[in-house]
């Protein structure tokens, strides 16, 4: 029997190894913490007799401002010694449960290779999901990804959603996504810059300003002699000078 | 607030505000010219010296940085900012005990500060000073009791430094303070009514906990969460009954949760793990025929009464069991069933039964165990096969294994699985070089797959072929430019794998690399916790991060961890022990010393 059950933080080191073992998209640890420490409902793993982790899925809330709230797969995967029991369909069953129980989700969904032929059967065949569009260019090595969506629930009333109070770091949020989208970074192209993103967790400003990846676009941003105005967190810890 | 000795007149002291103010925008430039103009006048002004120092460290000049800050502090020794900034140097080097010390000094001249006392108790935390951290959030919880953080903060200090009671205390006061919850914290709320339940669990007062959940119920939105807190803690106060009903509602939504399993059959009163007697295993194989008529889909609810049935009651059982694993071509049966193998009377049933299988199938296409008049797939026949060889493998009997998975290969090629089977059973055999032929032809059959390339590539290292398992997993990695790749996702299987080669190949420099690499990203991980100690508190996933600061108190003892620390050790001892010394005076030993260990490691070895 392989159990389904939720992750928790000891399950992180083995999930990113079963990640980096059949997976071309990786993710450092921090980027798995991120997830536990935000939504610890939206991670599940399956675990073999011998307590080998042997697929997980990795899930998250999008909080954007101005939509519904909706869950995002971040990845799912299962080790091909352990297919064809219906693990991957029993991990996002729970975790898609999960979305739409405790934060609310009207709706899932997420990015699958175009070429990928068994995970798109069984997100639309076995899941129900449906193509909402194609991200070109979406994978490091060029290839699209379908941008597939799962309806949850029935669309809450517009007053409904404006009710939600917004993520914190929001303006600094947009601010960086403005920054990604508005300059060219040199020899990085957009996905690069967005796999790169992804990988190191990148997707919340707030905790990560000590990233390479943010110490990068700071150099670039010395060069160009542009000001940036800083996030919250280093703005109250100079306070104390005043 | 209180300031130092030396006092700017205005236009300077307005000054000096821009410059705090250019630190927190990052327009260092600007700071510093700012900076200057203060200088020119008064060179000798410590906040001014200090603030520079610290906009210099954010432009990469360290060395400067630490100058102008210790600068700025011999000139005004009694300037909190000059303490903090200071502080905030030694942080930024993750040098947290000198960091706690200047803040400590910072504090002794300006006690009440919100944001000196916040950032004490950050790094009080990450160093695990539990003592130190209760007194510094207590402080800010009287400091600012309206805050919402600061009573949360100051619970988790308590629970932490195992003062439960007060924890609790301290909950129930905060939610006594609250007028309702507004929809946007549900969630919230919720969570921290499931982190109170939990201290009240850990502190051994379970009916309190059983309390709170109860009393919560309508406002803790992770009802799973609190279904499982309710079923152990049942359990726990030895309320059976209570708890076998929390398990039977939780296998409903769950049937495949492991741990349902194991808390109903120890409420049913017996112990999993342990011997049973006949009656309790009568009174479980009633129970799981029962759960099996209502979740007949279920492998859990089939796969468990295996481990308790004996004899014919078993044989009948793992019979029903395996066939519709062989008939849909399920790779991991033998994998699920080998606990089983504790048992010499089971192996031997299991021997039996598919040496059977073999034998009858080509001829019958029947499983010999299957009644009726449906035939077999021929499918079903190389699966048999495949369990066979793993079976016999298992039991040390290689050269069975051997020819039964290559009977299984050469009826049907196609089959990838076959060939990581085959792999394994010629490493074990003592033949590393022969396996990862083998894995690589299986990988080669699916490119776009990356477990295959992750299975030839770990077999190419136990070969001890370096270069081909690096231009293996190279495929996988951007550019060509594997190396870092792999080492900024923490790729540590690899790095573990191919140091302990380059060990066996006395390569010792390389594999001082590696697990170098390994333990670097241990020291990562620690340090990862850093920016959730706020995260957290904002979140409110209270009882998420607990776990994680104890699995991070921990975290040294992961098998990764411990193999590249053993690695590391024996390549010391390898370089201290090779003979070999460079040309010119240096030794290997000294070259070693001097910290430079990846820099020459190929014309060192």
């Amino acid at each position: 029997m392989v159990c389904i059950r939720q992750a928790t933080v000891d399950d992180l080191i083995a999930m990113q190894t079963a990640n980096l073992w059949c997976l071309p998209e990786n993710y450092q640890m921090k980027y798995y913490f991120y997830h536990i420490l935000s939504w610890p409902q939206l991670l599940y793993v399956a675990e073999d007799y011998n307590k080998q982790i042997v697929g997980y899925v990795l899930a998250k809330m999008d909080e954007e401002e101005n939509d519904v709230p909706h869950g995002h797969i971040t990845s799912l995967a299962v080790l091909r010694s352990h297919r064809k029991l219906g693990l991957a369909t029993r991990l996002m069953t729970h975790a898609q449960f999960a979305m739409k129980t405790v934060f609310g989700a009207e709706y899932v969904s997420l990015h699958v290779r175009k070429s990928n032929r068994a995970a798109l059967h069984l997100y639309k065949q076995t899941l129900g999901y449906e193509v909402n569009g194609i991200e070109a260019k979406y994978y490091a090595d060029n290839e699209d990804a379908y941008d597939m969506r799962k309806q949850l629930q029935e669309k809450a009333e517009k007053s409904k959603v404006e009710e939600k109070t917004p993520a914190e770091p929001q303006d600094a949020k947009t601010h960086f996504k403005e920054l990604l989208t508005n300059r060219d970074y040199k020899s990085m192209t957009a996905h690069e810059l967005r796999s790169l993103m992804k990988a190191r967790g990148l997707e919340f400003v707030d905790l990560v300003e000590k990233s390479d990846f943010v110490s990068r676009l700071e150099e670039l941003d010395r060069k160009e002699d542009i000001a940036k105005p800083g996030s919250g967190e280093e703005a109250a810890e100079a306070v104390a000078a005043e | 607030m209180m300031k130092g000795d030396q006092v700017l007149p205005s236009k300077e002291a307005n000054l000096f505000k821009q410059i705090v103010k250019f630190y927190e925008t990052k327009q260092y430039k600007k700071g510093i010219k700012a900076a200057d103009q203060i200088l020119k006048k008064f060179p000798d002004h410590g906040e001014t010296l200090a603030m520079k120092g610290l906009t210099l460290n954010c432009m990469e000049k360290k060395e400067e940085a630490y100058e102008y800050v210790l600068r700025g502090l011999k000139y005004d020794m009694k300037s909190h900012v000059c303490w903090h900034v200071y502080g905030l140097l030694y942080r930024s080097d993750r040098d947290y005990r000198q960091a706690i010390k200047c803040y400590r000094n910072a504090l002794r001249l300006d006690k009440d500060n919100l944001q000196i006392l916040r950032d004490l108790s950050l790094l009080q935390i990450q160093m695990r000073d539990l003592s130190g951290f209760a007194e510094t959030r207590q402080q800010l919880l009287m400091l600012k009791p309206n805050n919402r953080n600061n009573w949360i903060a100051f619970a988790i200090a308590q629970h932490l430094h195992s003062s439960y009671d007060l924890a609790g205390k301290i909950l129930m006061a905060y939610e006594g303070t609250l007028e309702g919850v507004p929809v946007s914290e549900r969630y919230e709320h919720g969570e921290m009514l499931l982190y109170k339940a939990m201290i009240q669990e850990e502190s051994g007062a379970l009916n309190s906990a059983l309390e709170s959940l109860d009393k919560g119920s309508d406002q803790i939105i992770d009802v799973l969460a609190a279904k499982e807190a309710r079923g152990r803690l049942l359990q726990q106060t030895g309320n059976l009954t209570g708890a076998e009903a929390v398990y039977r509602e939780l296998l409903e939504m769950n049937p495949d949760n492991y741990n349902y399993h194991t808390g109903l059959q120890s409420s049913l009163g017996t112990d999993p793990g342990s011997e049973i007697t006949p009656d309790q295993r009568a009174t479980l194989q009633a129970a799981y025929e029962d759960l099996f008529e209502k979740y007949p889909k279920s492998t859990g609810v089939k796969r468990i009464p295996l481990n308790f049935l004996e004899g014919d009651h078993f044989k009948a059982a793992v019979q029903s069991y395996v066939t519709r694993f062989l008939q849909k071509g399920i790779p991991s049966l033998f994998s699920d069933l080998s606990s089983l193998y504790v048992s010499t009377a089971k192996a031997d049933i299991l021997e039996k039964m598919f040496e059977e299988a073999v034998s009858s199938l080509p001829s019958s296409d029947k499983l010999p165990w299957c009644q009726g008049e449906t035939l077999e797939e021929p499918a079903v026949y190389v699966w048999a096969l495949f369990y066979l060889a793993q079976h016999y493998n298992h039991r040390g009997a290689s050269t069975k294994a051997l020819e039964k998975i290559d009977a299984a290969i050469a009826h049907t090629p196609t089959i990838i699985d076959f060939y990581l089977v085959k792999a394994r059973i010629l490493n074990e055999a003592g033949d590393p070089k022969a396996a990862a032929i083998v894995a690589d032809e299986g990988r080669s059959m699916d490119l776009a797959d990356r477990y295959l390339n992750s299975e030839a590539t770990k077999w190419w290292l136990q070969a001890d072929q370096v270069e081909s398992a690096q231009d293996t997993i190279a495929l996988f990695t951007k550019d060509g430019d594997q190396g870092n790749n792999l080492h900024d996702m923490q790729c540590m299987w690899y790095e573990v794998e191919a140091g302990n080669s380059h060990l066996r190949c006395e390569r010792f420099g390389k594999a001082l690399k590696l697990f170098k690499a390994v333990a670097e990203h241990f020291a990562d991980i620690q340090e990862d916790q850093f920016d959730f100690h706020s995260y957290c508190l904002r979140k409110m996933t209270l009882r998420t991060y607990v776990k994680l600061l104890r699995m991070e108190e921990h975290l040294h003892g992961h098998r990764f961890y411990c193999m590249a620390a053993f690695g590391l050790v024996r390549a010391y001892i390898g370089i201290y022990d090779q003979p070999i010394a460079l040309e010119g005076s240096k030794s290997a030993v000294s070259a070693v010393s001097q910290r430079r260990p990846s820099a020459t490691p190929g014309s060192l070895l």
